[in-house]
């Protein structure tokens, strides 16, 4: 259960992060909201106009992991991003999109190195791991298809 | 099909002169398959190609403009699908929150959520600003509609995991708030036929004595003016006509409102005072069974 608004240190860490990996800022119009998960921070992002005042069980939607200044997207944190991204973004074929999807290993374009963000048809879609010339799939099992 | 001796004399009674071509549906034409453009990632024109690029025959739902009837035979376990493009719903649960009539900026009540098709609806509705709150009493649900809220992103989404019977005591107040209740289903069974072993006249008693709660509660959890729609996938009276008479009888305030939903053929409620209310059975659009009901809250 998220359990706090992130604090303005962890926000400015955060924004740092962004900056540096992906050369962008934090998209606008979001709050944000951390957990403590295996020692790194879960960050949620919420547009919501007002904050709940009630318990809640999952805010907004997931935007990605804060670990020791490095920051991982996740699918929609990828796609929220977006456009403003201009650093570490790997642009794919949509044969290779859709192989990523399944839960596949594709080939890395071009040269990067850690966490990039795949890009196909124009649009950001996933995170995913540059490495020994490699896209490595890190998206959650949950989230592969057919 | 077996639908059982009590069953079948409910129902005779229940839907007179409809009542074999309702069984007919039932026992021999299974649920259209349909999707919704989730309008939070994707629009129409973007998945009607993705859809045309498959060479998938679709075509419109009447009642909801992002609403895609296809194929049964349509494969939609996608990229797009976990990209959250749209997401494979009834054609008839999309007219609930139709109904409703979420806007931007406004605070939403989904008190009975997972697993999230009428939740991503609502947030989608609402463009992703105000603020939505889904709520279930099942954690086990709640995982469900976690997954739906992440993919769909769904962002002014928040999950709550609270009983929904005495909701009001959290004290908040909603612009909206859908009660798509717990039901015997017996409107699901033209693809799940399991539902009718459990049917008998015992349980949908009980079912209605908790949907009556469940309609309180959400009534009371409105702001002056809001408005609550009812929504079941059932076709019995007291699952639907007799919550609603309860609700009007026991607050003073509350005001049955008419529906209009172009394009959904429908017949009012049964009892003389929930006319305004829409009854579905399938033989009318080739859905699921629905029945609708908009109550606001005089100020």
């Amino acid at each position: 259960m998220p359990s706090r608004r992130m604090s303005s240190k962890g926000l400015r860490e955060l924004e740092c992060a962004v900056k540096k990996q992906f050369g962008c800022g934090l998209p606008e119009g979001l709050a944000f909201y951390v957990k403590e998960e295996k020692k790194r921070l879960k960050v949620f992002a919420y547009s919501g106009s007002s904050e709940p005042r009630l318990p809640f069980a999952w805010i907004g939607v997931h935007f990605g992991f804060l670990d020791d200044g490095v920051f991982a997207p996740s699918i929609e944190g990828a796609q929220l991003l977006g456009e403003g991204a201009v650093k570490n973004v790997v642009e794919v074929g949509v044969e290779c999109a859709r192989k990523y999807f399944r839960g596949e290993d594709i080939t890395l374009p071009a040269e990067a190195e850690g966490i990039v963000l795949l890009k196909t048809e124009g649009k950001i879609i996933a995170p995913a791991q540059a490495k020994d010339n490699k896209l490595k799939n890190i998206l959650p099992k949950s989230r592969h298809s057919k | 099909m077996n639908f059982g001796a009590d069953f079948e004399s409910y129902h005779k009674r229940l839907l007179g002169g409809d009542y074999d071509e309702f069984i007919e549906y039932l026992r021999a034409r299974p649920t259209r398959k349909s999707l919704r453009v989730n309008t939070l990632k994707s629009n129409a024109a973007e998945v009607d190609d993705f859809l045309n690029d498959r060479g998938i025959d679709y075509a419109g739902v009447p009642w909801c403009g992002e609403g895609r009837w296809v194929p049964a035979s349509a494969e939609l376990d996608t990229m797009e699908h976990q990209l959250g493009w749209f997401f494979i719903q009834e054609a008839a649960s999309m007219a609930p929150v139709a109904v409703l009539d979420p806007q931007p900026g406004e605070m939403i009540l989904d008190l009975c959520a997972a697993p999230g098709a009428k939740t991503t609806q609502i947030a989608a509705a609402t463009a992703g600003a105000g603020a939505v709150v889904a709520n279930d009493d099942n954690y086990t649900r709640i995982r469900a509609l976690v997954y739906n809220i992440q993919r769909c992103g769904a962002s002014n989404t928040v999950a709550v995991n609270r009983d929904a019977v005495g909701f009001e005591k959290q004290w908040v107040l909603f612009d909206r708030v859908l009660v798509d209740a717990p039901c015997s289903s017996v409107g699901t069974a033209r693809k799940n036929p399991e539902v009718l072993k459990t049917w008998s006249i015992d349980r949908v008693q009980k079912l209605s004595w908790l949907q009556t709660k469940l309609v309180s509660s959400a009534f009371k959890c409105l702001k002056d003016g809001g408005s609550l729609v009812y929504s079941t996938c059932t076709t019995s009276v007291e699952e639907n006509e007799r919550v609603i008479e309860d609700l009007l009888s026991k607050f003073d305030d509350a005001e049955l409102a008419p529906i209009k939903i172009a394009g959904f053929a429908h017949v009012d409620g049964l009892t003389k005072k929930t006319r305004k209310c829409v009854r579905v059975l399938p033989q009318h659009n080739d859905t699921e069974s629905y029945f609708i009901a908009r109550v606001v809250k005089n100020a």
